[in-house]
């Protein structure tokens, strides 16, 4: 590294020699940090869209693009940041296809309801197909650091962990349910590449068991409280209003006072489960040496989408660019790659560019496993 | 110019800090030149670090500094969208766009389309969901009628007069149901009405108002109106929140459901013309469709109004008062 018209200076520790199997690892702890800023994003956002108006949704393919590079430039762990490379005249030709698809599914089942039946048939054997083209796209078009991620799972375990364990989970009344997320779990991680480096999912069936069973003591308790909690409210709000008020006036408040209640224990209940599911998952990831670690808690990202939620409807949308901003750092926080000291070794794996027969298919379905 | 970045050499996923050097024949960097022309700068993203790609498969990550402009300069890049988003007066004209799209276009834009839409399929295609569609009602909640053979007759006689005076082509059947009086209409033309309405009427022409309320939602082909708008306001909002994940799909949902309940009661108000008109052609009393309604709401909860599929019946009620 002479001759050079600057000074490299190698920030990360010498590559050590491969190491064996049994060597004792010293994983330096590294936080992932999110540096996208809502006012910022807010203008980036709000154009996108305007454009996208503008062109009659032409544009909304270049503003995925768009939008989806300020989060991933704006995500650093190790001191780098990610790069997202999907081309937007794939992304639209996907679009395209998917709009088209759709409309002829719905004119078909609204004029001859009873071929319903034939496309659920169909759509069984293209879920599975979709899931594998959806992850596939997200990960050979996101980098770090140049090297690649890729997914390379197979279209009959996709079916399986898709379609035939969510049956199975029904026929047994939900009891094959946990091990159904730890299989799809599995199925996300385990076939999940970056550069050469296979992800590797560490099985731990029974704290999925576990997992579950306190998302359903919690849909159970949660569910008795707020049900319990309304009949109350609601009762003493009446009580309360019942001389002064009309009668319209008491069943708004009354309607509105109930509503409230079910979804803020549906938002909480969906992050318990969020929070539990998240934290398994990366607990369980390995990278050759190197481990993941995520601490979400209940209460932080409950409170997040709850506000998130709040936000949203008093502004008619126009918040979003700071919700998800909010979200995607709280996220980012709760998240640390442990570092083993063979990182810096993997290797890219060269790009024989596979143009797969639908690739562009790839984000209409939103199977994302960013953060 | 100097150009500060982290390198990463495309083969690993190590890093290096690397100092490369901006000169006319082009990138100085390592011991090599990379030509102007075969670089490719990531574009500018608010204060993001940017990406050159080097031909190698090399690729240099940079913090904002005056080198990039000089490098986007070489490059002939003029970051057009950076510079709107950057603009105070391109952002005020966005969110204006935005804001009078969403907003027209859930007022006015989904329903006109729609309705065009819903206009414009031949008669035939609808027909053939109805079938089906009463099929399963049969199963799931009706019985079958146990009105008098004569007393269909009658009544299937004054529903042609309905249907002549409407110029709307329509089938009528009875069925028996144990949730009690009511008339609805599919999309194909079939009007369903239960023993029960006919039992809480005190006189036939309010029966006749309540069917001439229901071709009204068929002449104006209500149902698939609102099929199709239901969808295509969740595409809309799925299209504009869903480009980023993580916000929760009750999000997407709530304002849906708003949306149709409130495009229910404007295609009841349109029905309710339809009744009004057919029932003055046919010099019937409209008094009778304002008698039925207040009948049938009658000891019935009601919801708030923007809860509710239906226009409160008081201001329904009055309109056919006068």
């Amino acid at each position: 590294m002479e001759n050079v018209s600057g000074n490299p200076i190698q920030i990360e520790s010498a590559p050590p020699a491969i190491s064996t199997a049994e060597q004792p690892m010293t994983q330096i702890k590294h936080g992932f940090k999110f540096y996208g800023q809502g006012g910022e994003y807010f203008r980036i956002w709000i154009v996108n869209l305007s454009l996208t108006i503008l062109t009659l949704g032409i544009y909304s393919a270049w503003a995925k693009v768009r939008n989806m590079n300020y989060v991933y430039n704006n995500l650093e762990v190790m001191g780098s940041r990610f790069h997202y490379h999907a081309s937007a005249i794939n992304i639209l030709k996907g679009r395209l296809i998917i709009a088209g698809l759709f409309i002829a599914y719905l004119a078909t089942t609204h004029f001859f309801p009873i071929l319903s039946a034939l496309f659920s048939l169909v759509f069984i054997f293209v879920t599975p197909w979709l899931i594998v083209r959806s992850l596939q796209f997200t990960a050979r078009n996101s980098s770090f650091r140049g090297v690649r991620f890729n997914f390379k799972g197979t279209h009959g375990a996709a079916l399986s962990n898709f379609i035939l364990l969510p049956i199975g989970a029904f026929l047994t009344l939900g009891l094959l349910t946990p091990y159904m997320f730890h299989q799809q779990q599995k199925y996300i991680v385990d076939n999940a590449y970056y550069g050469k480096q296979k992800f590797r999912f560490e099985d731990n069936v029974s704290a999925f068991y576990w997992l579950c069973f306190k998302a359903f003591i919690a849909l159970a308790i949660g569910g008795a409280a707020v049900t319990g909690l309304v009949s109350v409210v609601s009762g003493g709000v009446t009580t309360l209003l019942m001389e002064s008020a009309d009668p319209k006036v008491l069943n708004q408040t009354v309607a509105f006072v109930g509503l409230a209640f079910m979804f803020t224990y549906m938002l909480l209940l969906q992050s318990y489960f969020n929070v539990l599911l998240t934290n398994a998952r990366y607990r369980q990831s390995h990278l050759l040496d190197s481990a993941f670690e995520s601490r979400l808690s209940v209460l932080g990202l409950g409170w997040i989408y709850l506000s998130n939620m709040v936000l949203i409807i008093c502004t008619l949308g126009l918040a979003i660019p700071w919700t998800t901003m909010r979200l995607i750092n709280y996220r980012a926080n709760a998240l640390s790659v442990l570092e083993g000291p063979q990182f810096s070794n993997i290797v890219t794996e060269s790009i024989e560019h596979q143009a797969a027969f639908g690739e562009e298919l790839g984000d209409a379905l939103d199977v994302d496993f960013a953060l | 110019m100097k150009l500060s970045a982290r390198y990463y050499d495309g083969q690993t996923a190590n890093a290096l800090m690397v100092e490369a050097r901006l000169a006319d024949d082009g990138l100085h960097l390592r011991d090599q030149v990379y030509a102007y022309a075969e670089l490719n700068l990531s574009p500018k993203l608010g204060s993001a670090p940017r990406f050159v790609d080097l031909p190698d498969g090399g690729r240099l990550e940079c913090n904002p500094q005056p080198g990039l402009e000089t490098l986007a300069q070489h490059l002939g890049q003029r970051n057009v969208l950076s510079k709107l988003e950057s603009h105070w007066l391109a952002v005020l004209v966005s969110i204006t766009v935005a804001v009078a799209f969403m907003w027209g276009g859930m007022q006015y834009g989904v329903p006109a389309l729609a309705k065009s839409v819903a206009m414009t399929l031949p008669q035939d295609w609808v027909q053939s969901s109805d079938e089906y569609t009463l099929k399963t009602l049969d199963k799931a909640m009706f019985e079958p009628s146990t009105l008098s053979e004569a007393r269909q007759q009658e009544l299937s006689l004054k529903f042609h007069q309905l249907k002549q005076a409407a110029q709307t082509p329509a089938t009528l059947v009875f069925r028996s149901s144990p949730q009690g009086a009511n008339a609805f209409a599919l999309p194909g033309g079939t009007v369903v009405m239960t023993d029960e309405l006919v039992a809480l009427a005190k006189h036939d022409d309010e029966i006749l108002s309540v069917l001439g309320h229901e071709l009204g939602h068929i002449q104006y082909r209500h149902g698939l109106r609102h099929t199709l708008q239901a969808s295509a306001l969740t595409l809309i909002l799925t299209a504009v929140t869903g480009d980023l994940t993580g916000l929760s799909s009750v999000l997407v949902n709530v304002p849906v459901v708003l949306m149709s309940l409130n495009y229910g009661r404007e295609m009841e108000a349109e029905a309710d013309e339809v009744a009004y008109d057919i029932m003055t052609q046919l010099e019937l009393d409209p008094i009778h469709f304002a008698n039925i309604m207040e009948r049938l709401h009658e000891g019935r909860e009601q919801g708030p109004e923007w809860l509710s599929s239906h226009p409160a019946s008081e201001e329904r009620i009055k309109r056919f008062q006068q």
